[in-house]
C-alpha cells in the first residue's frame, strides 16, 4: 500500500495526509478531528490499518457497536496502542440506521461526548475522530466544550472530482489562476502571493458549500488583483469567473449573470473567443440564464460554447458530453423532446466510453436521462435511469451529497407522477435532509424541495403541513 | 524519517514541537508553572490590585466568614489555571485543599443534582482527612454509615468500629477510614452510572440533609483542629452544566449548597449570571467574576497589557523565532483574548508551516487558521441572531431584549465578557464575519 505522504497524498489530499502522519505518530494525547466522506476516511486511513494503531469502524457495528460507551471500552481493552483511529464516528451520534438515510443526529450522544471531555482527556491517548463535514457541524454547535479541545482539524477531499449539477457550468481549470510573469516589485509578488493563498482557501471553503465565507475570500482576491494585475487581466477574469460561480451556487443568478458578463469581456478580449476559459463561461452564463427561465438565451449561450469545445476538444471528449448533456436540458425545458434526447444520448455514448459507467459525470447523464423520460411521461425508463443514477452517486458521493440529494428528489417526482404519495414523500424526506443541511433552509434548491412536499401533502389531503412546506418555500425565496 | 521530542514542559525550538507547547488544559503542576505561568489580572481586570482569585484565596484564609464562593469565567479563559495556582499557594502555606472535578466524578449530562455535590464533599473531606492523619470521630462515620447500611456492596459491620455506639469520643482506624473510602467509591460510581441509584441516594440526602450537614461539619472541624487550617473545597466544571442543568443545582436549593462551614468555591457558567434567577441566589454565595484578558478598554480604545500579556504566555513556550511578528499579534488581536482559540489558531499555523516545510509561522499561515476558526466559530450563530451582535457591537447593549439569545451567545463565546464588569462585545471574528455581511460599517 502507498506510505504516507502517497495515499490521497497527492494534489489536495497532500498536506493532510502530512498532518495525519505527524499525528498518528506523536506520543502525547489530544483529540483530533479527520473530516472527510466515508471514502476519503477509508482512503486516509489506508496506511495504518497495520501499524500500531486501534483502528474501530462504526460503519462496520451493529447497532450496539456504534454506542459511545464503545470508545471507552476500546481505550481499555487494547491501552497500549499509540493512537486510536475511530472512522465513521459519525455513525456514533447518529440515531437510526444510516443505511437507508432515515434517522436524525443523536443530540444526547453528542452531549454525553462533551461531557466526557475530561475522562477521555484524562486517558492521554491520540484520539483520532474521523467524520464527515455534518458531523463536524453537529459537534461545533452541540458540543462546545469538547470541540474546543480539538487539537488539529484534517480535511480530506474526495480524489475524483465533484461532478457537476445537472447543467454543468464547472470551470475547468480548479486552480485560480497563475500569474503571467511580468515585472513586479517585491510588494507586489507578496501580495499576489497573498492573494493565491486567498483564492486557495477560497476554493476550500467553496468545497466545503460555505459559500459566504467563499465569496469574501474572492473579494479580497480580486481586490489584489484588481490592483497589481488590472481588470483586464486573464488572471483576475478568473475571479470574476469564480464569483459568479459562487453567486451561481447561492441561486442568486442575475448576480451570477453579472459576474461571468465581467469575466466574458476579459477573456473574449485577452484569451479569445475560441479559448476553453472563454467557452466556459460561454457554458455558465447559459445555464444562469436557464435558471432564470431565458431559454431561448440559454440556447444560444451553450451553442456557443458547444462551437469551441467541438473545435478545441473535440466531438469525444467528455467535457465536450457536458456540453451536449448541457445542450439537452435547455431543450427539453422548451419542451423539444425529440432534440432533448438525441443529445443526452450522445452525452452519453461519448462518457460511458471515455469515463466507464461508474464515473459520476456519467451518472448525471443518467440522471437528466430519467427526468427526460419522466417528463416525456416514460415513468418506467425514468425510474431505470434513476436508479443507476443513484447507484453511482451514493457509491462514489455519498448520501449526503447534494447531487445525491438530486437523485432522491427525482424519484420524490417519479413516485408523485404515479400516484404513490407517500413514497414521494419518503423521498423528498431525505432529499430536503441533505438541502437543509448542506445548502440551507434559504436556498432555492431548498425552496424547491418544499413546494414539492407541500404539492405531496396537498395530494394526500393534509392540507396543514402543505401550508408549512409552502410558507418555508416563500420564505426561502425571499430575498436577503 | 524525523523523531518527534515526547512531551515535556520546555519551550518549542522548532515548528515540529509547537503542538506540544500549546494544550487547551489548564496548568496545574508547579513544574508547569515554573515554566508556562504568566501573571495576568492587571490585563483582565485593568488594576494589578485587583483580582477575583486573591479576594477568594484572602476570605478563606479568614475563618467564621461566609466564605462560599460562585466563581464566574468563560470557559478557556483561564480560570481553572488561576484556581490551580491559588490551590498551591494554599498547600504551600498547609492549607489543605481539594479539587473535586465535576466532569469526572459525576455524569454532568444527567442533571446533578445539589445532593450529589454534598456526597463529593463528605467524600473530599475524608480523603484529606486520611491524607493528613486527622483524627475522625467513629460517630461520624456511623451517620454516614446509616445512608448506606443496605444495597451496598462495600460492607461495613459493627464489628469494624472499635467502640460501640455511644460510647464516649473514639478515633477512627485508619483501615476503617478506608473503608468508607471504599464506599464512597461505589456510592460515587452509582451516582455516576445507575439511575435508581441515583434517585434514592439522593432522596436519602435530602430527606436527612441537617445530618449530613452534621458530617461535613464534623468532618471540617476535626481538620481544622489537627491541621491549625480550615479545608478548602473547589468545585471545577459545574461551569461547563447547561442552563437548565445549572438552574437545577444552583437554584433550587442554594441555601443547601452554601450551608457548610468550610471554604467552598463552586465555578459557575457565567452566562446564567445574567438570568432572572440570579439575583435571588446572590445573597446566599459570594461571588467572583473572571474576566477574559482583555484587548481594548470599554470605550474602545487599545489596551496596551492585554496583547503584551498575550505575547508573554506564548513566548513562554516557543522561541520567538518560531512566529513572525505580525502573525502573532494578528492572532492575538482576533481571538479576542481566548486563550483557547489563540491555542488552536498557533496549533493549525504552525501544522500549516510544517506541511510547507518552512521553519517559522508566517502572517499567511496565521490568516489561513484564523480563517478556519472563523468558520467554526460564526456557524454557531443562527440567521435571527445576526442583528442582535451587530447591536452588541455598535454599543447597544442596553437594548437588548433577547436574554436567551444572549445567554446561548455567551456560552458559545461569539459573545465575550471582559472586565467583570458586564461589559461584553461579540468575538473579534465575528465582527469581522458581521462587517462581510454588510451588518456593520
Amino acid at each position: 500500500m502507498s506510505g504516507p505522504g502517497t495515499l490521497t497524498g497527492s494534489g489536495p489530499n497532500e498536506s493532510a495526509s502530512k498532518t495525519l502522519d505527524r499525528i498518528l505518530r506523536r506520543n502525547q494525547g489530544g483529540f483530533y478531528f479527520l473530516i472527510a466522506s466515508p471514502r476519503a476516511q477509508a482512503a486516509a486511513v489506508e496506511p495504518y490499518r497495520d501499524g500500531n494503531y486501534a483502528v474501530y469502524d462504526f460503519a462496520l457495528q451493529d447497532a450496539e457497536g456504534r454506542r459511545l460507551i464503545q470508545l471507552a471500552r476500546l481505550l481499555e481493552r487494547e491501552p497500549d496502542r499509540t493512537a486510536y483511529i475511530l472512522l465513521n464516528f459519525q455513525l456514533a451520534l447518529w440515531d437510526g440506521d444510516a443505511r437507508d438515510g432515515l434517522g436524525d443526529w443523536n443530540v444526547d450522544a453528542m452531549r454525553r461526548l462533551n461531557f466526557a471531555r475530561d475522562e477521555l482527556i484524562k486517558r492521554d491517548r491520540n484520539l483520532v475522530f474521523c467524520m464527515t463535514g455534518e458531523a463536524d457541524d453537529q459537534l461545533n454547535r452541540r458540543a462546545m466544550d469538547f470541540y474546543d479541545y480539538v487539537k488539529l482539524f484534517v480535511r480530506f477531499e474526495d480524489v475524483e472530482e465533484r461532478p457537476a449539477a445537472a447543467a454543468d457550468v464547472r470551470p475547468v481549470d480548479r486552480s485560480v489562476g497563475v500569474d503571467v510573469k511580468v515585472d513586479f516589485s517585491q510588494d507586489e509578488e507578496r501580495l499576489l502571493a497573498q492573494a493565491i493563498a486567498l483564492g486557495n482557501q477560497a476554493v476550500e471553503m467553496y468545497e466545503a458549500f460555505r459559500y459566504a465565507d467563499a465569496l469574501h475570500l474572492f473579494e479580497k482576491q480580486r481586490e489584489i488583483r484588481e490592483q497589481i494585475l488590472g481588470e483586464k487581466h486573464p488572471d483576475t477574469a478568473k475571479i470574476y469567473y469564480w464569483i459568479g460561480y459562487v453567486y451561481y451556487d447561492m441561486g442568486k443568478y442575475e448576480r451570477a449573470v453579472e459576474w461571468f458578463q465581467k469575466a466574458l469581456a476579459v477573456q473574449e478580449e485577452v484569451l479569445g473567443k475560441e479559448h476553453l476559459d472563454t467557452a466556459w463561461t460561454y457554458n455558465s452564463l447559459g445555464v444562469a440564464y436557464e435558471n432564470m427561465g431565458d431559454y431561448a438565451r440559454a440556447l444560444e449561450w451553450k451553442q456557443k460554447a458547444l462551437v469551441v469545445f467541438e473545435k478545441v476538444q473535440g466531438s469525444n471528449h467528455p467535457d465536450t458530453a457536458k456540453v451536449y448533456g448541457n445542450l439537452g436540458i435547455v431543450y427539453k425545458n422548451m419542451g423539444d423532446y425529440t432534440r432533448a434526447l438525441e443529445w443526452h444520448k450522445k452525452a452519453l455514448a461519448v462518457e460511458e466510453k471515455a469515463l466507464g459507467k461508474n464515473h459520476p459525470d456519467t451518472a448525471l447523464t443518467y440522471n437528466n436521462l430519467s427526468v427526460l423520460y419522466a417528463k416525456m411521461g416514460e415513468y418506467a425508463q425514468s425510474l431505470k435511469w434513476n436508479k443507476k443514477a443513484l447507484a453511482v452517486k451514493e457509491k462514489v458521493l455519498g448520501k449526503e451529497h447534494p447531487d445525491t440529494a438530486t437523485s432522491y428528489e427525482n424519484f420524490g417526482a417519479q413516485y408523485a407522477n404515479t400516484g404513490d404519495y407517500l413514497k414521494a414523500l419518503e423521498w423528498y424526506q431525505k432529499a430536503l435532509a441533505v438541502r437543509e443541511k448542506v445548502l440551507g433552509k434559504e436556498h432555492p434548491h431548498t425552496a424547491l424541495v418544499y413546494n414539492d412536499l407541500a404539492t405531496v401533502y396537498e395530494k394526500l389531503g393534509n392540507h396543514p403541513m402543505a401550508q408549512q412546506y409552502r410558507k418555508k418555500a416563500e420564505d426561502a425565496q425571499k430575498d436577503p | 524519517m524525523s523523531e518527534y521530542q515526547y512531551r515535556d514542559p520546555v519551550r518549542a525550538t522548532c515548528v515540529e514541537n509547537m503542538y506540544e507547547a500549546f494544550e487547551a488544559e489548564p496548568l496545574d503542576s508547579s513544574e508547569a508553572m515554573r515554566q508556562f505561568y504568566v501573571e495576568t489580572m492587571a490585563a483582565r481586570t485593568g488594576d494589578p490590585a485587583r483580582s477575583p482569585i486573591r479576594k477568594i484565596e484572602k476570605a478563606c484564609k479568614r475563618p467564621r466568614e461566609h466564605n462560599v464562593f460562585l466563581l464566574l469565567g468563560h470557559r478557556g479563559c483561564g480560570k481553572s489555571t488561576e484556581l490551580n495556582r491559588m490551590k498551591l499557594r494554599l498547600e504551600a502555606e498547609g492549607r489543605p485543599v481539594r479539587t473535586i472535578q465535576c466532569g469526572l466524578e459525576l455524569q454532568l449530562e444527567n442533571k446533578p443534582e445539589y445532593s450529589d455535590l454534598l456526597i463529593l464533599m463528605a467524600d473530599a473531606l475524608l480523603d484529606l482527612s486520611q491524607e493528613r492523619d486527622v483524627p475522625v470521630e467513629e460517630d461520624t462515620l456511623r451517620i454516614i454509615r446509616s445512608f448506606w447500611r443496605e444495597g451496598v456492596r462495600t460492607e461495613i459491620r459493627e464489628e469494624d468500629f472499635d467502640a460501640e455506639t455511644g460510647a464516649g469520643v473514639q478515633v477512627a482506624s485508619p483501615r476503617l477510614i478506608k473503608k468508607f473510602l471504599d464506599l464512597f467509591v461505589e456510592v460515587k460510581g452509582s451516582i455516576k452510572y445507575n439511575q435508581a441509584a441515583r434517585v434514592e441516594y439522593r432522596e436519602k440526602l435530602t430527606g436527612r440533609f441537617t445530618e449530613w450537614l452534621t458530617v461535613l461539619r464534623r468532618l471540617s472541624d476535626g481538620i481544622a483542629l489537627s491541621v491549625g487550617r480550615q479545608p478548602v473545597l473547589i468545585f471545577e466544571d459545574l461551569d461547563k452544566l447547561g442552563q437548565e442543568a445549572a438552574r437545577d443545582v444552583f437554584f433550587e436549593h442554594p441555601e443547601k449548597i452554601s450551608a457548610v462551614s468550610f471554604p467552598v468555591i463552586y465555578t459557575f457558567p457565567i452566562a446564567l449570571s445574567y438570568d432572572p434567577g440570579f439575583a435571588a441566589i446572590e445573597s446566599f454565595f459570594q461571588t467572583a467574576t473572571f474576566p477574559m484578558l482583555k484587548l481594548n478598554n470599554k470605550d474602545g480604545t487599545p489596551y496596551p497589557d492585554g496583547p503584551g500579556t498575550i505575547r508573554d504566555i506564548v513566548l513562554r513556550r516557543i522561541q520567538p523565532a518560531l512566529i513572525d511578528d505580525d502573525a502573532l499579534n494578528l492572532m492575538i488581536e482576533k481571538t479576542g483574548g481566548s486563550l483557547r482559540d489563540l491555542f488552536r489558531v498557533i496549533n493549525d499555523a504552525a501544522d500549516r508551516a510544517e506541511n510547507r516545510e518552512r521553519d517559522h509561522v508566517d502572517l499567511e499561515d496565521a490568516e489561513r487558521a484564523l480563517t478556519w476558526l472563523k468558520s467554526d466559530i460564526t456557524r454557531r450563530i443562527e440567521g435571527k441572531e445576526h442583528a442582535f451582535l451587530a447591536e452588541v457591537c455598535k454599543g447597544n447593549q442596553s437594548e437588548i431584549k433577547n436574554r436567551e439569545t444572549l445567554l446561548r451567545m455567551l456560552q458559545a463565546r461569539t459573545l465575550l465578557e471582559y472586565n467583570g464588569e458586564r461589559w461584553f462585545n461579540v468575538h473579534p471574528l465575528v465582527a469581522d464575519y458581521l462587517r462581510e455581511l454588510g451588518y456593520l460599517p
